[in-house]
């Protein structure tokens, strides 16, 4: 009943806060007063015209390309053999803060953009509305870390900053057996990444660290990959045809493991997505791609993530490559709506790591408990073998679906992923077979909603679903029972925004079966979450 | 509408709460392993005097869920003492058995009864319980009651059972008919090293961990010699009690001792925190008997690099005169 209670008092915070920004957004003359449309008086909001759309997608502009892919230069591209970009290239933060007089400065050997397409450039002019690199711009790229064919010859430095305050229900001030601490009652810098990519004609190399405070101080290599490429496109939205990458990179699988978290508005990703991929990135080789509507890519990896909790994460201690592959298609009707999914598959083979040989030994049991070594209190253990390790067959299929459409609200993205996998768990229940002789049956899947609010807010709700062991049995009066696994996340959220900033707060309702109640039937664990995150781009 | 910011904040802050469950138990003074903590009071009717009499048919009779065993090796519980041993039997309505440490607990642990014992046709239950150091020496109460699968509760039974205390007193604090010892010197320390404590008697007898006086060493006026209990994390074999006691079961021989404590090997601690404390007999209020009685302490720090893993002496702590 609290619970229910608690529910409806957030479902009254979220159309406070909602309305809040509304009224903000219909006082708040934020456009400059010569791109502001003659319409737009201070009482009533802005009708969804050419203008003020694209007014918003250059406020949004300066969100989506400073973090997951370069900024796009103010010039053009001084390539010979390709055109520049013709408004993808142009249509960036940098450029949209020139002055509004100031004209492109074009290098002489440069080919000039075609003088409709100069119209486009943020000027005096509000530009209208494109449909290139729309999900770029607005900060949903769904294919992060794309350059256009106007791409900036020169190092490009980008990164961000999350930092936050997490508050745990099942915190206690204590450790747990081991020196875990369990307060997670904190500060916490969750992300820090700083990102240095450079792309040639038929090339990039981006580098990634990220330092954070998860476990204590941490600065480690996120990202390293260096590619060669072919069919660079003009749209940032639009992968190369051709794409060999070599080098620490996200794994392609499904959709979360891919989003930039950065871009995305909740906290982490999904309980079954951090279980299969503890860590986004994987050493290896991938090739991926897209032309048209259609996206592929193929990893072949090490088969350790990083963040791996075996140990062996980004090693390989099986000779085996585990292959990671998605198959979809991404495309847009205009610069309003936009519908991408796909197919994903991995296949792999986990490593059961063997032991050492053990000597012989004396034990001491003490049987009668009086803490004294009585006749038939000591046991002699004999030398045990090495026990060699084993190799296990592991795999994942899953689909995603994406959905944006953008309104005079702002973006809504509903977007969704399911996958079915079998032994891969390696973050939260650690699926290994070889001593129950069984696989592991493992399903997962979310649906998720997020709802821009005009540009300087958001709200969203995600509802996350794991069942890490579909074949669990509980032992209860001496019988073996089968018991549900899963864990139920619900998490809604609400975003503000304010040019590069984000101040994200999050309520984690999480419905697992890691407690008991009176009756010793396992329950509900109280450990509910709520995150308050301050993100900043660089 | 001004105030929409404020009003949404209170209306976020008090949606969310800030209530926690009492589902961890990890700070509790009485815990079991792989149980359930549920914060409040032990479910059931108080114990009886007598135990519940058993239906015929092993049922419930009118009472619900009855534990119908409850036992263990011995009543004897050292402070700080793990794994140790409750165990019995439930009727066949049972689904789990709480178990809680009277007036030590702020809740109740819950296990799921186990499988049938094919002797009685009854469920088993087995719960492996840990005792902090921080529960007072002397007799407990702890309680088990069976709980059926409506939630409904039966009757508690009772054990008491002697927690007995890390300075060694002859059990007298859980029965007034034991005589503690005469003088207990006890050092206790915070961190698995291996830490020795040195007392210096008259004559310059030195008692200590790594040696033991002969007993013609002590001369005509000490005609029996204290004993030390333990050398606790000897060699760095961390045993986890971290406590040592010189203990006199006889008269102690007037005259000052020197109070030395040594540190024989840090086992890789930086620093270690110890306490030293001198105990002596006092009459147990308005019970017969005597209880030990704390007269001296003192405390301090050794750092690693002071560590001595020869025979001499290691810091001088303090003097106490019997």
């Amino acid at each position: 009943m609290i619970v229910r209670a608690q529910y409806v008092l957030l479902f009254i915070a979220v159309l406070s806060c909602v309305s809040l920004a509304v009224r903000v957004r219909a006082q708040a003359p934020v456009l400059p007063p010569s791109a502001a449309p003659p319409s737009a008086a201070p009482d009533v909001p802005a009708p969804p015209t050419a203008a003020a759309a694209t007014d918003e997608a250059a406020t949004d502009l300066e969100i989506g390309t400073t973090s997951e892919q370069p900024a796009a230069p103010a010039l053009p591209s001084p390539v010979p053999a390709e055109p520049a970009a013709p408004t993808g290239a142009n249509e960036t933060p940098a450029a949209a803060e020139l002055p509004v007089a100031a004209p492109p400065e074009a290098s002489p050997t440069a080919p000039q953009p075609p003088a409709a397409e100069q119209s486009t450039l943020p000027a005096s002019t509000p530009a209208p509305a494109t449909s290139t690199a729309v999900l770029a711009k607005a900060g949903y790229p769904l294919t992060p870390g794309v350059t256009a064919t106007g791409y900036d010859s020169g190092f490009v430095l980008s990164g961000y900053l999350q930092a936050q305050y997490e508050w745990h229900q099942d915190s206690v001030d204590q450790q747990a057996q081991g020196g875990t601490l369990l307060n997670r009652d904190r500060f916490l810098l969750r992300r820090g990444r700083v990102r240095v990519a450079k792309d040639w004609d038929w090339g990039q190399a981006i580098v990634e660290l990220d330092g954070n405070t998860s476990r204590g101080p941490t600065v480690r290599l996120q990202k390293a990959e260096v590619s060669v490429l072919y069919g660079r496109s003009d749209d940032l939205d639009q992968p190369p045809i051709v794409q060999l990458t070599l080098g620490q990179f996200d794994l392609p699988f499904g959709f979360e493991t891919t989003y930039a978290s950065k871009a995305r508005w909740f906290m982490e990703r999904s309980q079954m997505g951090r279980a299969f991929f503890p860590g986004e990135p994987d050493v290896g080789a991938r090739l991926s791609g897209g032309t048209a509507v259609l996206r592929y890519a193929i990893a072949v990896t090490n088969g350790e993530p990083l963040d791996e909790r075996s140990g062996f994460g980004l090693q390989d201690p099986n000779s085996n490559k585990d292959i990671t592959a998605r198959f979809g298609a991404q495309t847009k009707f205009g610069d309003s709506f936009v519908i991408a999914g796909g197919v994903s598959w991995n296949q792999g083979k986990g490593y059961h790591p063997g032991t050492d040989a053990v000597k012989t030994g004396v034990a001491f049991r003490d049987l009668n408990e009086n803490g004294s070594v009585d006749n038939g209190e000591l046991f002699g253990t004999p030398a045990t073998q090495a026990v060699p390790a084993k190799n296990f067959t592991r795999w994942a299929v899953g689909a995603d679906l994406q959905c944006l459409l953008r309104t005079a609200l702002g973006w809504s993205m509903l977007y969704g992923e399911l996958v079915l996998a079998s032994n891969l768990d390696r973050g939260l229940v650690i699926a290994d077979p070889v001593l129950s002789g069984s696989d592991v049956r493992e399903l997962g899947y979310y649906v998720a909603f997020t709802q821009e609010i005009t540009r300087y807010g958001a709200a969203g709700f995600r509802y996350d679903v794991y069942d890490p062991n579909a074949d669990f049995l509980d032992k209860r009066g001496g019988k073996l029972i089968p018991n549900n696994q899963t864990v139920r996340t619900y998490s809604p959220f609400i975003g503000l925004t304010l040019s590069s900033l984000r101040l994200v707060f999050q309520w984690d309702i999480v419905d697992d079966h890691l407690a008991r109640d009176t009756r010793g039937v396992p329950s509900d664990l109280a450990n509910n979450q709520w995150t308050l995150r301050l993100q900043g781009a660089l | 509408m001004k105030h929409a910011p404020l009003v949404c904040t209170a209306l976020l802050l008090a949606a969310v709460g800030c209530d926690r469950a009492a589902q961890i138990g990890v700070g509790q003074a009485f815990r079991v392993r792989d149980a359930q903590f549920i914060g409040g009071e032990l479910p059931g009717e108080e114990p009886k005097d007598l135990p519940p009499p058993a239906a015929p048919d092993g049922g419930d009779g009118e009472d619900g869920p009855r534990i119908t065993a409850f036992e263990t090796f011995n009543l004897d519980v050292l402070q700080g003492q793990g794994a140790k041993a409750f165990r019995g039997r439930t009727s066949d309505s049972a689904s789990s058995v709480a178990i809680a440490l009277d007036g030590i607990s702020t809740g109740y642990w819950v296990m799921p009864v186990g499988a049938t014992d094919p002797a009685t046709g009854e469920y088993t239950w087995e719960a492996s319980t840990d005792f902090d150091t921080s529960i007072e020496p002397g007799r407990h109460a702890l309680r088990v009651v069976a709980i059926d699968d409506g939630g409904r509760a039966g009757t508690q039974l009772e054990l008491q059972v002697c927690v007995r205390g890390r300075v060694a007193d002859n059990g007298s604090a859980c029965s007034p008919s034991r005589v503690p010892p005469r003088a207990v010197i006890s050092l206790s320390w915070d961190l698995n090293a291996d830490l020795d404590l040195q007392v210096v008697g008259p004559g310059g007898l030195v008692f200590d961990a790594k040696r033991t006086p002969a007993p013609g060493d002590a001369g005509p006026e000490m005609a029996e010699l204290p004993s030390l209990d333990r050398d606790s994390n000897a060699g760095c074999v961390v045993d986890g009690i971290r406590t040592e006691n010189l203990i006199w079961s006889d008269d102690v021989p007037d005259g000052k001792y020197q109070l030395y404590v040594n540190l024989f090997d840090s086992c890789k601690q930086p620093a270690v925190r110890f306490r030293v404390a001198v105990y002596t007999p006092r009459e147990r209020g308005t019970d017969a008997g005597e209880l030990l009685a704390e007269r001296y302490t003192r405390s301090g720090e050794v750092l690693d690099l002071a560590v001595n893993p020869t025979s001499s002496r290691g810091l001088f702590v303090g003097e106490y005169r019997f």
